[in-house]
């Protein structure tokens, strides 16, 4: 029972995040609009769940972001799976777990991540169109750089208000005792 | 290492797969028409929501660069009763032009009202999402082409794609968004808007002879399919002609405020 109860649960919050992200931020001045809740909570996501769970999370959360998208289907299905791997293996491999350093190199990696495989796709199925290449578009790089303030600065803030109430976050590296 | 990771996943991997080919199928429409329809209620909530809150954040904006506008504005008010008489003018030509070519008035025009539900937006837009995405669709007739007008009766945009509950329309000020214009001035001269940096609209490719004015009416010029001609767009707030150049450009100012856009008119055949 308890298990359905959580499902539920999770479900609900990839609906809300969903709805928050297309409706509510898209519709918020140019630069606010630039918060990326979707990525933001599966880097969350990754910190405080089991690999398996985050995975079937980035399968909602691009499913649904693929059913309300007029982009080909897939295309954030495919995104979040590549990003989830991607961060996964710089997390095992790479960052000391859980220290606010790790979490902000994570979202600084996860949002490049994203936003390349994401605009590479839109590129490749829109390659008869007149649609220029993202990379020489200087608007593209000011978008991509709003959003990784936005992303840093929220992930930052989340972690000190959380390292004020636990100490599971604590950056493990300097601690050279 | 990174295939040791992914092995134990491959199952979600595969689902995932199956999922996107059942959506190319169609199997998944009835479910993902269902997630539409009952999300609707919400999206529109959250979009009004979020699109005031951007109006009113503008409006403040303004208001700091008001203070210093004030004296400029003042300086310029005997020449805008002058352009106001003048636009005046045109207006009168505009609405007797409209009588004489038997245009549509809003009473006859077939329309479906339509809510605005989200908008889109990538990095490589500029400063407004540029496409909206409205709440009818096929089921209402809607099919790609068909003209969006605001509740003025001025030219939004165009409807790009079309599902059975949605469709997405293309801003004015979307580069990709063309369409047929003419301007009134005494030719009539007709051409073809795009967007310009997604903050104005212009016409490219007018020939050097036409002889358009600052302030000339931009109208749709019943050339394009679905279209009917005398919807107004907007008002020539430029001209480059540089006598070395074969064209002129001109620059059209939208006469709709794209953060307002809570409720929009969808015109049918």
């Amino acid at each position: 029972m308890k298990k359905y109860f959580i499902a539920l649960l999770y479900i609900g919050l990839l609906f809300l995040v969903v709805f928050l992200q297309l409706s509510l931020i898209n519709s918020w001045p140019y630069a606010f609009s630039r918060i990326n809740i979707i990525l933001l909570a599966l880097i969350l996501f990754l910190f405080f769940l089991d690999f398996k769970t985050v995975i079937l999370l980035a399968l909602g959360l691009g499913l649904l972001t693929d059913i309300f998208s007029w982009q080909l289907f897939g295309f954030y299905t495919l995104t979040l799976f590549l990003v989830v791997f991607l961060a996964d293996f710089l997390l095992a491999n790479w960052f000391t777990n859980r220290s606010t350093y790790s979490f902000l190199a994570l979202t600084f990696f996860a949002t490049l991540s994203y936003n390349f495989i994401l605009y590479g796709l839109f590129y490749l199925s829109n390659f008869l169109s007149d649609r220029g290449f993202f990379l020489w578009q200087a608007n593209f790089w000011a978008g991509l750089g709003w959003e990784l303030v936005w992303n840093l600065g929220i992930i930052f803030l989340f972690f000190w208000v959380m390292n004020l109430t636990t100490t599971r976050l604590k950056p493990v590296f300097l601690d050279k005792r | 290492m990174f295939k040791n990771r992914i092995k134990p996943h491959i199952k979600i991997i595969v689902v995932a797969g199956l999922l996107i080919f059942l959506h190319f199928i169609g199997v998944l429409s009835p479910l993902e028409r269902l997630t539409v329809k009952v999300s609707q209620p919400i999206f529109n909530k959250l979009y009004s929501l979020g699109s005031d809150w951007r109006k009113d954040y503008n409006q403040k904006n303004s208001q700091v660069d008001l203070n210093a506008k004030v004296n400029d504005l003042e300086n310029e008010l005997g020449t805008l009763v002058v352009a106001n008489a003048r636009l005046k003018d045109l207006e009168n030509e505009n609405q007797k032009l409209r009588e004489y070519l038997n245009f549509f008035s809003q009473q006859q025009m077939n329309y479906i009202l339509a809510k605005v539900t989200s908008q889109e937006n990538f990095l490589d837009s500029v400063k407004y999402g540029q496409n909206i995405i409205i709440n009818q669709g096929s089921v209402n007739n809607l099919i790609p082409g068909l003209v969006v007008i605001n509740g003025q009766g001025v030219v939004v945009g165009k409807v790009l794609e079309v599902k059975e509950n949605s469709a997405r329309v293309c801003l004015l000020i979307n580069n990709s968004c063309k369409l047929a214009v003419s301007i009134l001035n005494q030719n009539r001269t007709i051409g073809v808007t795009e967007g310009n940096l997604g903050l104005t609209v212009k016409i490219n490719f007018v020939g050097q002879t036409e002889k358009i004015n600052q302030g000339d009416i931009v109208v749709t010029s019943g050339l394009e399919k679905d279209i009917p001609a005398g919807l107004v767009l907007g008002r020539v707030s430029q001209i480059n002609n540089n006598e070395n150049d074969v064209w002129q450009n001109i620059n059209v100012e939208p006469l709709v405020n794209f953060d307002n856009l809570g409720i929009v008119s969808v015109v049918l055949p």
